[in-house]
């Protein structure tokens, strides 16, 4: 998963029948959450990278904003991470990431797009971006993370989908493995006061579809340096 | 009958343990998603009104975000419209709402997902300007002709094909609502002119009993809306059910 990535002018990379196409970014917390799924339902794939500044004519014809991630599969298109994650369980029956109980999936859809989005996932590039300063989201990012901690707790389990990571997990990790990206602001949010969410990063750190999706943390931090400033984003990178 | 609109000073009804309970606030159109999953499905439940302007304290231990619709059921709560009909329709998998090919229910969600994102900011930025500004219409104007265009594709009388289906009853609360909320500036629903597909697509809608029934006259809703987050607002008595 070093291969470049495709920016507009580049042709387009055939299609072969039958094959699993993901459009990604390497560093697109978004695809990430397709990429762990596919891994972790041992779907066969293919990923093509693509350029997010100069997007490729091919994207833009798949995708409405030419917004990774895509997914195409026999002439079918899908964008949307969360569409395409559950598109992806409901086709490929290896492995069940969704919950079979209806109450159960509710719930963990309520966690996904309530406290997960509003406290943690929206804050952290505010955050990173004010190196510090921004105390208002600092706030609601600590008090997200001790919600997510009580609720891991009432759960009883090793992973919020239970002994091993279901679709909340993968959805959520993108975003969680980023927590600590602020320490050298000085701002560590998971550690010794939420003990469950410690334990459950190095679990998670574990897991199979994980370290096969894991960007190495040193390219991630100079990616995430690059594109919080704004200017000269880059994509690829020596490995 | 579902009873008054309960307000601040209200107790909770007691809950009997099996029951179903939706709470609902009639003229909402985000309850009206969980109304109509509920009622197209003919689910067995029952309905307890909430004052959205001013809440019962008890409500905030139901959702904390204080909004309908909520489903109970033995201290299962679930909240958010669409999940709220994503679990009806499979904790009650007869009549199912949702389509039935995995890559059916995709385009469904994405079509959603564009209307949920894209539409429905621009529909409220009409409807609190009374119909009033230009631009804001013409962008709405090109977010219906998306979906005109989707239906078309489709060539169903519904989005759910021969019947109503999911994606049906997650924008049909926004499609009633156009004429009482004067959305597109001249006080009446959808052109056929501009959209043939939709108008029809409206006309059939009104002939499901389990949708028209539930249907507020645009009249009553503007005159509920007028009065709306003002100490004037009134809940009950506006129509009959």
């Amino acid at each position: 998963m070093s291969d470049k990535h495709l920016a507009k002018g580049a042709p387009f990379p055939p299609l072969r029948d039958g094959v699993v196409r993901l459009y990604s970014m390497r560093f697109c917390p978004y695809a990430e959450r397709c990429r762990l799924v596919l891994a972790a339902k041992g779907i066969e794939h293919e990923i093509v990278n693509c350029s997010l500044m100069e997007k490729a004519e091919w994207l833009l014809e798949r995708s409405p904003d030419g917004n990774v991630p895509v997914l195409e599969h026999n002439g079918k298109v899908l964008f949307e991470s969360l569409i395409i994650n559950d598109y992806l369980d409901e086709v490929f029956p290896a492995r069940s990431l969704n919950p079979k109980d209806p109450y159960q999936k509710a719930t963990d859809r309520i966690l996904l797009q309530g406290v997960f989005t509003n406290q943690v996932m929206d804050t952290l590039t505010p955050i990173r971006r004010s190196k510090g300063g921004d105390k208002e989201n600092a706030e609601k990012l600590s008090d997200g993370l001790a919600k997510l901690e009580t609720e891991l707790k009432k759960r009883g389990t090793k992973f919020f989908g239970g002994s091993q990571p279901a679709m909340v997990d993968y959805n959520m990790w993108p975003w969680i493995v980023k927590t600590d990206l602020m320490k050298h602001s000085g701002l560590t949010f998971i550690g010794d006061n939420l003990p469950l969410l410690k334990t459950y990063i190095e679990s998670m750190m574990l897991d199979e579809a994980v370290k096969a999706t894991q960007a190495p943390r040193d390219l991630i931090m100079r990616f995430t340096e690059l594109w919080d400033e704004g200017t000269a984003i880059q994509y690829d990178f020596e490995d | 009958m579902p009873g008054k609109h309960l307000t601040t000073g209200d107790d909770c009804p007691p809950l009997t343990e099996g029951t179903l309970r939706v709470y609902n606030m009639r003229f909402c159109p985000y309850a009206q998603r969980a109304m109509l999953a509920l009622k197209v499905k003919d689910i067995p439940h029952e309905e307890v009104r909430v004052n959205t302007w001013k809440k019962p304290k008890w409500f905030l231990d139901k959702n904390p975000n204080g909004l309908v619709p909520v489903l109970e059921s033995n201290d299962k709560i679930v909240y958010e419209s669409a999940i709220c009909v994503d679990y009806l329709d499979e904790l009650y998998p007869d009549n199912p709402l949702m389509a039935t090919d995995a890559y059916q229910r995709a385009q469904d969600r994405m079509l959603f997902n564009f209307f949920s994102s894209k539409v429905e900011s621009v529909f409220w930025k009409s409807a609190i300007a009374k119909g009033t500004n230009a631009e804001t219409i013409k962008d709405l104007s090109e977010k219906f002709d998306v979906l005109e265009a989707e239906l078309k594709n489709r060539n169903t009388p519904f989005f759910g094909g021969k019947k109503v289906g999911w994606l049906d009853i997650q924008i049909w609360p926004f499609f009633e609502r156009i004429e009482g909320l004067n959305v597109m500036g001249d006080g009446k629903s959808l052109s056929a002119d501009r959209y043939p597909t939709l108008a029809a697509w409206i006309a059939k809608i009104n002939e499901v009993p389990a949708i028209r029934d539930y249907i507020v006259p645009p009249d009553v809703l503007a005159k509920w809306i007028a009065k709306y987050r003002t100490e004037e607002s009134v809940f009950d008595g506006l129509v009959d059910n």
